[in-house]
């Protein structure tokens, strides 16, 4: 196989300058050597070694700064190697940034021209590559529009189409594809794809990891100028990422996010690691719907009563994408002195593609406030890129169905039931603010409401119907020991309506109901020392479906009718 | 397409024939660029290339008002012409200098992320000004014509004139070109050198009141007009045009000194971009 790029022995130094030193004073010191001008050299590439093949593409990974697109650079020949050599065989084109190579005042249609010739492309060969350039880059109602008018997506569809359809021999990508809408990226995906498999070579610069992964047959990983890794992109990448996540806890009191560490007591949490629950394997970049299984110790230096663990998925600008912790679920749990195993599966993952940060917490069920220990992004969690079609920043599974006639399904007065839209569902915030201790319909309500509730129409304005399964969420204060439940069957019928209710996952009590009067149901509770956040849930065993009874439109299986729901 | 192997080392000596080499090379982009230059040159101006000639028109009516109305200086015959055959190639020299001179940064972005020779932005600049130039001083000389001005054989030595002109000019270029990037005052120098550089030429003067005196043991005549490169070539221009005869001698020494400035000026370009991409 011949070698498309090599490099030898390629060194690179680059001169922080000072500004000071660029002032005449500066200068004028500098001459009569009062002041030495201060140059602090650096080097951004340091002593690489590396072949290309022909027709391999390589995937360049590291930090920022580590000097990735100095290596690019290097290859286009914007800049010299300060020592060593750097040779390539045929035409090599860079995408190294938007626009490069772009004229502002001239068309796309004369920067096209332009491009190619900056290639040695001659004018002829440039006449006959242009309608296709053209058709690729979209821009055909722009093309004699000078390019400073356009916007940045057009820009990179523009360079991104001179760059495949002029047949570089070797192409230079750097980053370049984080802009543009996602059709267009993965247009231009597909074309990589091709060049790829006509032979050519590409090296790759991204940040995305799983991009990487899928495109690339070899990964290179640069830290501060030298060749940490070089190999499979598998390997590499998880080598890679290991390292993210190890460098981002270690500076996590200096994330941008402001997120600090807190507490320095009894407890700390330790040692996390992630991996993909289907195959058990340590991983940290995943496809959307794939699950995580998170594993962490707990290091006690006492016995604890009453502990909760939480979770917080946060994507990388900050923005909270989901919460949990064992304080809904699992209800305080006791920790033994030493070590402490604690799993929590997440998934599958309905996030987008991106990268997230999880921080994990550890407080006493008393008080969130006063934590034992709360790990800001202790780790990353890389999301790529779904199926094709799908976009956003949350991945939900979707069945779709047209029947172009009604069914005889639908004409059926028994009918699956239809969601309303009106639902009242998801609660907004029941774990960190105190939830209240009554539970008034109409006041609040939707805040500590979980799914399945229905407003109910030509009722009074404070009562709700559940559906077969409805969630709230509760608060029981120290010294309370019942659960009172202000409820009614919805419409008249012959049998009893029978429910269950559970608190945090634990069945407490069934109960029926027989009439359309408001009742008080009320259920024993056990005592708690700390006040408890509960998820209750009512289960209606026997739902009704209004039309049961009179043909009515509303085909909703609807449970109990609530009025309230308190604490005593 | 036939692929080159490019090997390079950053050695220490590069050779001004990798220059005339690559010309050929990229001749296309060499070409596009003077294309582009052109274009982007009068783009958005409603007059176009017009300004080519209004500009030294309208130059011309400032110095004939000042000079020959308000001033007391002997009045020259014919100073339209006079001034014209001088200023029209001054100005080619101002705009050319001054644009390959900002060529390099202005063109960071391209530096910075397409490799070709650099050498090409200055040189394109300055071949799109002497394009320019041509054009309007052939458009001047047809005006002239009828006037009975410029109609001697001496004419024929013009073009000559004009490769001088450009090869002086190319080297003044490329070693400005350089080293502003190193340095950004040298733009500002030069803005005032200029200014200076065309009182010191006799543009809208005759070197005839230039005084014959000394000056520091110095004749400020054969100072001026010896050294001043720009000196040689706007007479050459102004003698064959309006009194048709060529000063050879002079043509010769400048002719010396434009050959070496090119091939210093060639040199230092060299040697200094292969840093221009960190520079920017």
């Amino acid at each position: 196989m011949t070698t498309a790029i090599e490099l030898r022995r390629v060194r690179k130094r680059f001169s922080i300058r000072h500004e000071a030193a660029r002032t005449w004073q500066g200068m004028a010191l500098a001459l009569i050597g009062r002041q030495p001008i201060h140059h602090e050299n650096f080097w951004a590439i340091d002593n690489i070694d590396l072949n290309v093949d022909a027709g391999e593409t390589l995937g360049i990974i590291g930090a920022n700064g580590s000097g990735k697109t100095t290596i690019l650079k290097l290859l286009a020949r914007t800049i010299e190697p300060t020592s060593g050599m750097v040779s390539s065989q045929g035409k090599v084109f860079g995408l190294l940034e938007l626009g490069a190579g772009m004229h502002p005042d001239l068309t796309g249609r004369e920067n096209i021209f332009l491009n190619g010739s900056f290639l040695g492309i001659q004018r002829s060969e440039m006449r006959r590559l242009y309608n296709r350039i053209v058709e690729f880059a979209e821009l055909e109602r722009f093309i004699d529009t000078p390019v400073r008018h356009y916007s940045s997506g057009m820009f990179m569809r523009l360079g991104f189409a001179i760059a495949i359809n002029v047949n570089p021999d070797i192409l230079l990508i750097d980053e370049v594809l984080a802009v543009g809408d996602a059709s267009f990226v993965a247009k231009c995906y597909e074309a990589l794809a091709e060049i790829k498999a006509s032979g050519r070579t590409i090296v790759f610069v991204s940040h995305d990891p799983v991009q990487v992964r899928r495109f690339c047959d070899r990964v290179l990983w640069i830290e501060q100028g030298k060749i940490r890794s070089l190999g499979d992109p598998r390997t590499v990448i998880h080598e890679y990422l290991r390292n993210v996540r190890q460098t981002t806890s270690q500076t996590n009191s200096t994330s941008s996010h402001k997120l600090t560490e807190l507490g320095g007591g009894k407890l700390r949490i330790e040692t996390v690691r992630a991996s993909d629950a289907s195959t058990g394997m340590e991983s940290y970049s995943y496809l959307p719907g794939e699950t995580v299984r998170l594993e962490f110790d707990l290091e006690s230096e006492a016995y604890l009563e009453d502990v909760i663990v939480g979770c917080a998925v946060r994507r990388s600008d900050g923005l909270l994408m989901h919460e949990t912790s064992t304080g809904t679920t699992l209800g305080p749990s006791a920790v033994q002195p030493g070590r402490t195993r604690v799993e929590c599966t997440l998934g599958p993952l309905p996030l987008g593609p991106g990268s997230y940060q999880l921080s994990l917490g550890a407080w006493p069920a008393l008080d969130r406030l006063q934590p034992f220990h709360i790990w800001p992004n202790a780790l990353t969690l890389f999301v790529g890129k779904a199926a094709a079609g799908t976009r956003g920043i949350a991945v939900v599974p979707a069945q779709w169905h047209i029947s172009t006639a009604p069914s005889i399904d639908q004409l059926q007065p028994n009918a699956t039931p239809i969601l309303q839209p009106d639902m009242v569902t998801e609660p907004s915030g029941p774990f960190w603010i105190t939830p209240p201790e009554t539970l008034v319909m109409g006041e609040r309500d939707d805040e500590w409401l979980g799914e399945g509730w229905f407003p109910a129409e030509n009722w009074p304005p404070n009562v709700r119907w559940t559906a077969p399964r409805a969630v709230a969420y509760i608060r029981q204060d120290v010294g309370q020991g019942a659960l009172v439940l202000s409820a009614c069957r919805p419409v008249h019928s012959r049998s009893a309506t029978q429910a269950r209710v559970s608190l945090s996952g634990n069945h407490i009590a069934t109960f029926g109901l027989h009439g359309m009067d408001f009742e008080d149901v009320v259920i024993p509770l056990e005592p708690v020392r700390t006040p408890l956040t509960h998820e209750l849930i009512i289960e209606v065993e026997t739902p009704l479906v209004p039309n049961d009874l009179n043909l009515e439109s509303d085909t909703r299986p609807l449970g109990i009718a609530v009025r309230s729901i308190r604490v005593e | 397409m036939a692929s080159v192997v490019i090997k390079r080392r950053l050695a220490p000596a590069r050779q001004a024939v990798g220059t005339v080499r690559d010309l050929f090379t990229y001749g296309d982009l060499l070409r596009n660029l003077v294309v582009r230059d052109l274009k982007v040159r009068y783009r958005g101006s409603v007059l176009g290339f017009g300004w080519s000639l209004l500009n030294p028109l309208l130059m011309m009516g400032v110095f004939t008002l000042v000079f020959q109305v308000l001033a007391n200086i002997d009045p020259i015959e014919r100073y339209p012409f006079f001034l014209l055959a001088a200023l029209v190639p001054w100005l080619f020299t101002q705009h050319a200098i001054t644009s390959a001179m900002r060529s390099v940064t202005s063109n960071a972005q391209l530096i910075k992320k397409v490799y070709f020779p650099r050498e090409l932005l200055p040189i394109s600049a300055i071949l799109a000004s002497f394009i320019n130039f041509i054009l309007a001083y052939a458009v001047f000389w047809l005006v002239a014509i009828p006037f009975g001005v410029g109609t001697s054989i001496a004419m024929a030595l013009i073009p000559l004139n004009m490769l001088l002109h450009l090869v002086f000019v190319l080297g003044l270029g490329l070693l400005l070109a350089s080293v502003n990037v190193f340095l950004r005052d040298t733009e500002h120098i030069v803005e005032v050198g200029l200014l200076a550089w065309f009182f010191l030429t006799p543009i809208f003067y005759a070197m005839s009141i230039v005084p014959n005196a000394m000056f520091l043991g110095l004749d400020i005549h054969r100072w001026v007009f010896t050294l001043n490169p720009m000196a040689t070539l706007v007479t050459n221009y102004r003698y064959a045009f309006m009194w048709g005869f060529f000063p050879i001698r002079h043509t010769l020494v400048t002719g010396v000194i434009a050959i070496g400035l090119l091939g210093v000026g060639l040199w230092l370009f060299r040697r200094l971009s292969a840093r221009f991409a960190e520079e920017l």
